[in-house]
């Protein structure tokens, strides 16, 4: 079983590997174009809204953090802040960063610390009083209560939750809905997505997020890891179509 | 130049000991590169290594539980003494640091005093005071989900959001416990065993691929979004 399990892993790893050169090589001098999300087609207004209003944007990772098993989810939203935060440092008003795993805090801190860093505004804007943690873990309420507490504590302009939610986003939400503040929303979990989906006005799905950093920043490098997963998602489309077929004709001739 | 050589190392050590823990986690001590008497040591050395960066990595994120908490004080502390904010925050950062260093100053007395658990203060605290709290946000929770459901028709009319309203609807109405919902429990039943394992499936399966993907562009040196 164990022997399985490794080759498989490795495998997989392989598979993936070759899937990102090939797609990489193939893309290499292409231009390419997103598919439209809806979410991130708003995010420049958003954006504007907040830099003319001197209102400060809220982003939450929830209870992803590194070192957990949301880590690439964790650095995934740290590089959606990243550009959208670079974007926001003309601002007088610095964004705000929520945590509730104690293992983020120092990726929130030096998400906004290079997002000003690669401004010039380090020294002059720069508050790591900007990063706040609120206790703890997976589902906590007390964060969820902390994060509805601060929604009316502060003069935000949006809030931006990605990361790793459960349903107490759902309290955040709806503060934020009655406070009239714009909501991005995506998490990993599945009660969290659904709950993001029917009360967020810009949801994301799944793994949306991990697009993210392509859309804000239009980089090349992230256009073509955008191409590998559109790639990837297909090729398992129809792996999974190709099993379906053999299980029916297996089903249908007895076999 | 300089920013160029960080980014370098960084990507290096990232590399090195990406690769280290996965073949060291992976196979252990079993990755007999070569049948040389060397090939068996490596193994065994990159299996040692394996284990040491997974043992610095949980050391490193429970010593962050210290950061948080000098987090949570800074900015509580920041807000009181620099006379930021309304003066209700003020205050509400006051509640927050005074109870905090009431808590420690529990703790540490009963700890001293050796206080059986049932006759702790801090055990009081937690149960009885927190438990309750975290409970009254969760009956809080029904209601802003049923509002937030409400909400939703309003805001837009879609097929989507119809078709999330019914299926709450649906799932709602099986639940009670009332004669002749034969039909709409057996449609729960269905739904649940066929498009909702499917949508959630479909989600799960994305996430993952997603995760792999920026795994080994990590790994490979491809993504640098920690530089």
């Amino acid at each position: 079983m164990e022997g399985i399990l490794q080759v498989g892993t490795l495998l997989t790893i392989m598979a993936v590997f070759v899937l990102n050169g090939v797609v990489n090589a193939l893309t290499r001098r292409r231009d390419l174009h997103h598919r439209r999300i809806a979410a991130f087609e708003a995010l420049p207004g958003i954006i504007g809204e907040s830099i003319e209003a001197s209102r400060p944007v809220h982003f939450s990772f929830g209870s992803a953090a590194p070192g957990t098993e949301s880590t690439l989810l964790a650095l995934a939203s740290a590089e959606f802040a990243y550009y959208t935060a670079q974007l926001l440092t003309i601002s007088d008003t610095s964004p705000l960063f929520t945590v509730t795993e104690t293992a983020a805090v120092p990726l929130a801190v030096d998400t906004l610390r290079l997002a000003y860093q690669s401004r010039g505004l380090l020294a002059e804007h720069f508050k790591p009083v900007n990063i706040r943690w609120y206790p703890a873990g997976a589902q906590s309420l007390a964060f969820a209560g902390g994060i509805t507490a601060m929604q009316s504590e502060e003069k935000l302009a949006a809030n931006f939750l990605s990361g790793s939610f459960g349903t107490e986003i759902a309290l955040i939400l709806d503060m934020s809905q009655r406070k009239q503040r714009p909501t991005l929303a995506v998490s990993d979990r599945l009660e969290g997505q659904a709950v993001s989906y029917a009360l967020a006005d810009y949801p994301l799905i799944g793994e949306e997020i991990f697009a993210a950093g392509a859309y804000v920043s239009g980089q090349p490098r992230l256009r073509r890891r955008n191409a590998v997963l559109d790639v990837g998602r297909w090729l398992l489309v129809i792996i999974l179509l190709v099993i379906v077929a053999a299980n029916l004709i297996r089903l249908f001739t007895g076999a | 130049m300089r920013v160029r050589l960080g980014v370098i190392l960084a990507s290096t050590i990232t590399i090195f000991v990406g690769v280290t823990t996965l073949l060291g986690l992976l196979f252990g001590s079993n990755l007999v590169l070569s049948e040389a008497a060397g090939g068996e040591l490596v193994s065994l050395f990159i299996a040692f290594l394996a284990r040491l960066f997974v043992q610095i990595a949980v050391v490193t994120v429970a010593l962050t539980v210290v950061i948080g908490i000098l987090n949570l004080l800074m900015v509580h502390t920041s807000r009181l003494f620099r006379g930021r904010g309304r003066t209700l925050n003020r205050l509400n950062s006051l509640v927050l640091v005074g109870v905090f260093v009431f808590t420690l100053g529990i703790y540490i007395f009963e700890r001293s005093q050796n206080t059986p658990a049932r006759e702790s203060w801090s055990r009081l605290l937690l149960e009885d005071v927190l438990v309750t709290i975290e409970s009254s946000l969760a009956a809080l929770l029904f209601f802003a989900l049923v509002y937030g459901a409400f909400r939703m028709l309003r805001r837009e009319v879609s097929l989507y959001r119809v078709l999330f309203v019914v299926t709450v609807l649906i799932v709602l109405i099986a639940s009670l416990p009332l004669p002749g919902l034969g039909l709409i429990v057996d449609l729960y039943r269905w739904l649940m065993a066929v498009p909702v394992s499917a949508g959630a499936r479909g989600i799960l399966l994305g996430i993952a691929l997603a995760t792999l993907v920026t795994g080994v562009r990590v790994l490979i040196g491809q993504d640098r979004s920690y530089g």
